[in-house]
């Protein structure tokens, strides 16, 4: 088997640590199995996971959730992944999609609060943190509350952009969207973005 | 050069600029304060999207799916075995006489003069095999930008789509699975939504009348390119996603395209199945 002997490769090289490894390598280390080499792998990979699944939800606990769901998927559903090198578009892809389906069931479990609403009313999440910490929370806050006026479309791709530094090749890649369409987002994006910090602001 | 807009600085901010036109507006920023001004208070909102690195570092999370897959809860959940299977394995010698012998009565009973004579004029009444798929319908519509427009052959892979279901005035069918089966096999749901990896929950309540119904939400899901049939499920009982996943994996086995998955093997419900292209150029987004 094609992942049996890339295995062997990976293991005669005798790198220090699991950490060295490339994602692709340690992938394949997943699919035989190895729970060393996933915690390697999602520990390199979680604050990115986290990350997009806060902003695009606005919800800290909620991406919380998002991250374990795909981590967990990953896991299950290790036997499909093909080494491409393009591990980290496909993490993202998955990260989005289970979004949108978290958004989705958001709505229609509470229609009558709005978003803005929910986030303006989001509790602080640990009150024992040092204040600076609090104050950047509470920016973030206001930030993902203002993400929240973002159409979900434009807002994956300001996150990828412009909170994860994803080239505009890469989030194609891994929105599954032509670059052009990326592009428009992401200027479509901008556009919504600066009326609702202006709104903010004004208000 | 003339002054910038501010739609100008975000195509910048985009890519969408030319490398002639980038670096002309570059050069201009140097020059004009204003300018300047409007650019760096873009770049401020879009750094501001930008996080401490330890923002969403989470060590317990990461425990917590660690500890989950080492007892073993993240590992696929078992396929459910047909009932038919059951049949299949070990009793299907049994069939055999007994369909030998239904046969042989059958033929007696139609063959039977006496019986001929006996049903000159009469028409049997309830005893035709009912066929449910008859009663339902599912009506796919995507979100286009004048509202709703009905989904005939071809979808783009992001488009948000809804329904709406016929589940005809007499029918005793009161639960409806909608999902789609893609080329590769994988299934994507739309009701009941499926986001729980631990749940399998169960097909959705639906009402029966003469005029369709619509369901509330519109769901989008990053499907492949290529072929994929939706499906609507209509059942007696609710079933659970799990155990039509797994038929649905079983029959796309055996189909190997989605062309040919016209119907999931299921019992005593009725289906409707829609085939689509899923293309990626309906998304007609300026460039």
């Amino acid at each position: 088997m094609t992942e049996s002997v890339s295995i062997h490769l990976v293991e005669t090289r005798a790198p220090k640590t699991l950490g060295d490894l490339s994602d692709d390598d340690l992938m394949l280390l997943v699919k035989a199995d190895r729970r060393d080499a996933f915690e390697a792998l999602m520990r390199r990979h979680q604050p990115l996971v986290f990350g997009i699944a806060t902003r695009f939800l606005g919800d800290r606990a909620l991406g919380r959730d998002v991250m374990q769901d795909v981590f967990l998927s990953l896991w299950r559903e290790r036997g499909r992944y093909k080494a491409s090198g393009r591990f980290r578009s496909y993490l993202v892809s998955m990260t989005l999609h289970r979004c949108h389906m978290v958004s989705r069931n958001r709505k229609s479990q509470d229609r009558r609060v709005s978003a803005l609403a929910r986030a303006q009313e989001e509790t602080p999440h640990n009150e024992r943190l040092p204040i600076d910490v609090v104050v950047e929370q509470e920016r973030s806050r206001g930030l993902r509350r203002m993400l929240l006026g973002v159409p979900e479309h434009h807002r994956q791709v300001l996150i990828l952009r412009f909170a994860e530094d994803l080239g505009l090749e890469e989030i194609a890649e891994a929105t599954s969207l032509p670059l052009g369409t990326v592009k428009s987002h992401l200027f479509r994006g901008l556009k919504t973005l600066r009326k609702v910090v202006q709104k903010e602001s004004s208000s | 050069m003339k002054c910038v807009d501010s739609s100008e600085v975000m195509r910048l901010f985009a890519g969408k600029l030319s490398v002639e036109r980038a670096e002309l507006v570059n050069t201009h920023f140097d020059h004009c304060d204003q300018c300047a001004v409007l650019r760096d208070e873009i770049g401020a909102m879009t750094s501001r999207l930008q996080h401490d690195p330890d923002e969403f570092k989470d060590e317990a999370a990461a425990l917590e799916v660690m500890t989950l897959i080492r007892m073993g809860k993240a590992e696929k959940p078992e396929v459910v075995p047909s009932r038919f299977l059951f049949w299949k394995s070990w009793q299907t010698w049994l069939l055999v006489p007994a369909t030998a012998a239904a046969t042989a009565v059958l033929m007696m009973v139609l063959w039977s003069p006496t019986k001929q004579d006996a049903t000159d004029g009469f028409q049997a009444r309830g005893a035709e095999t009912i066929n449910l798929n008859a009663w339902v319908s599912l009506q796919v519509f995507r979100a286009g930008k004048n509202g709703y427009e009905p989904v005939r052959d071809v979808i783009a892979a992001d488009d948000a789509l809804a329904f709406s279901y016929l589940n005809r005035s007499d029918s005793q069918l009161r639960y409806l699975a909608v999902f789609a089966v893609d080329n590769q096999g994988e299934v994507f749901w739309y009701y009941p939504p499926n986001v729980d990896a631990g749940n399998s929950p169960g097909s959705v309540s639906v009402q029966s009348g003469a005029q369709p119904i619509e369901l509330p939400e519109q769901v989008a899901h990053h499907l492949r390119i290529g072929l994929l049939r939706i499906f609507g499920v209509f059942s007696k009982d609710p079933l659970s996603v799990q155990f039509i996943e797994a038929q649905a994996g079983r029959d796309f086995v055996t189909s190997q395209t989605v062309e040919r998955m016209t119907r999931v093997s299921l019992p005593d419900v009725g289906q409707y199945s829609l085939l689509l292209r899923v293309e990626n150029e309906m998304d007609r987004e300026p460039n």
